[in-house]
């Protein structure tokens, strides 16, 4: 772990930020700063940054940062996440209930042209955990499936494979490993026709992959003249049927994933997720590492550009502004939260208990407040 | 948590001495720490070889 702390500007001046992909049919979804922090809580990377908090401040300025200790793998994780905002924030397909029985209205259209009526009254339904769950709990009511339809049965006979999406293939590949179906059709929402080209020649025993809605992949036009070095590093790194870089999309149960190689670390790790819990449930978030920095009403308060929170026995304060950092503990911490309460006399009393007896804590309170206003992170509260 | 002993705010009240009359020094504050503003990254994508879904691999 690394000796000394670090923080991370991430959003700054802005208080909300917009998803949206530009494309017609498809809702954008605005979030403010903390929905924001609660989405990144929930994943899976945050849980093992454990020497780490988020804290959002509203005024004058609009921030949310990460400080705490990181390792160098760490801090590469966090560092990735600048573009991860700024390009999925372009880049994604929020696909809301209204829209999702729109598709899987035209998912049925499309299996009764393709595999016929008659065919499809005699076909056993499955679904690739969870999505596809709910792909074809509603899919089932337009087909008019029967409830045998969609019990697991072994044998012969065409066997229907659903799920909301396909990106690189790999769910559908592990479905595979774990069937015995020997004729089988892949039927989905969203994939990018190559991939759905790639499985049909790599796997003899799937008669027919179809999708409502093609992906567009965007890796030439992102990655330019690493393109091709691009594709031939995710080849050796488990590639399932396709590499791409499609849209992200996000379903209101499931935000879909992104591989991103940690160079440090050399290994592939989750990218983080973006998509508040009250758009996409599966996202729920860490909440005890996510702190707030409201207005403060005291006659004090930090400056405009200082981020701080608690981590364990220490304050962590970080100055945007000027690039500084700062650590405080033991009485230093107590005054500088005694300060931020107002410096009423309660806060004074305070300090006085944890002085020594025959200490002068009004002198000692006045002593931090003027290192603390030196050092530009604490100023009067009209001084702005 | 690892830290060198000037990094902190230092004030009497940490030595916790129990003379009446404690001599009173200022604290004095250092800075300690890296601060990395990521919203300025411009269009580059540092971090970002990346691509979308799931793979094999027991990386994910």
């Amino acid at each position: 772990m690394s000796p000394s702390p670090q923080a991370y500007l991430i959003i700054r001046d802005s208080d909300k930020l917009t998803y949206s992909c530009g494309l017609p049919g498809f809702a954008s979804i605005t979030v403010d700063l903390v929905s924001l922090a609660r989405a990144l809580s929930s994943s899976r990377r945050w849980l093992e940054l454990e020497q780490a908090f988020m804290v959002v401040r509203s005024d004058p300025v609009p921030m949310l940062g990460i400080l705490g200790y990181f390792d160098e793998a760490e801090a590469f994780s966090v560092r990735s996440l600048a573009w991860q905002i700024r390009h999925w924030s372009r880049h994604l397909l929020y696909v809301d209930y209204r829209r999702v029985e729109d598709d899987c209205r035209q998912l049925a259209q499309l299996l009764r042209e393709k595999v016929g009526e008659k065919v499809l009254t005699e076909t056993v339904f499955t679904a690739i955990p969870r999505g596809g769950l709910v792909v074809l709990g509603i899919l089932s009511y337009f087909l008019g499936l029967r409830p045998e339809q969609l019990r697991p049965r072994n044998g012969d006979g065409c066997q229907i494979v659903v799920d909301d999406c396909s990106i690189s293939g790999a769910r559908f590949h592990e479905f595979l490993s774990s069937s015995s179906a020997e004729d089988i059709i892949f039927a989905h929402l969203y994939s990018h026709p190559d991939l759905r080209k790639n499985i049909c020649r790599a796997e003899p025993r799937v008669r027919d992959c179809l999708a409502v809605h093609d992906l567009r992949d965007h890796a030439a036009e992102f990655f330019g003249p690493d393109y091709q070095y691009w594709q031939e590093r995710w080849e050796t790194r488990g590639a399932a049927y396709w590499n791409g870089f499609p849209e992200r999309l996000c379903f209101p149960w499931n935000e879909t994933d992104v591989a991103v190689w940690n160079s440090v670390a050399q290994c592939v790790e989750p990218g983080w997720r973006l998509v508040p819990p009250e758009w996409c449930f599966k996202n729920q978030p860490d909440i005890q590492r996510i702190q707030l920095q409201d207005r403060h009403h005291g006659s004090v308060r930090p400056t405009p550009g200082v981020l701080y929170g608690d981590l364990g026995e220490e304050t962590l304060i970080a100055d945007v502004t000027e690039g500084r950092m700062f650590v405080l503990d033991g009485t230093a911490r107590e005054a500088w939260k005694a300060l931020l309460n107002g410096g009423s006399s309660q806060s004074q009393r305070d300090i006085g208990e944890l002085a020594a007896s025959g200490s002068r804590p009004k002198a000692e309170l006045d002593g931090y407040f003027n290192e603390f206003v030196k050092a530009r992170l604490l100023e009067r509260q009209n001084a702005y | 948590m690892n830290k060198t002993p000037d990094t902190v705010s230092k004030s009497s009240a940490d030595v916790g001495a129990v003379s009446k009359e404690r001599p009173y020094t200022t604290p004095v504050l250092k800075t300690w720490g890296t601060v990395f503003d990521l919203t300025r990254t411009g269009l580059t994508h540092p971090g970002a070889d990346a691509k979308a879904g799931s793979v094999l691999s027991k990386g994910l």
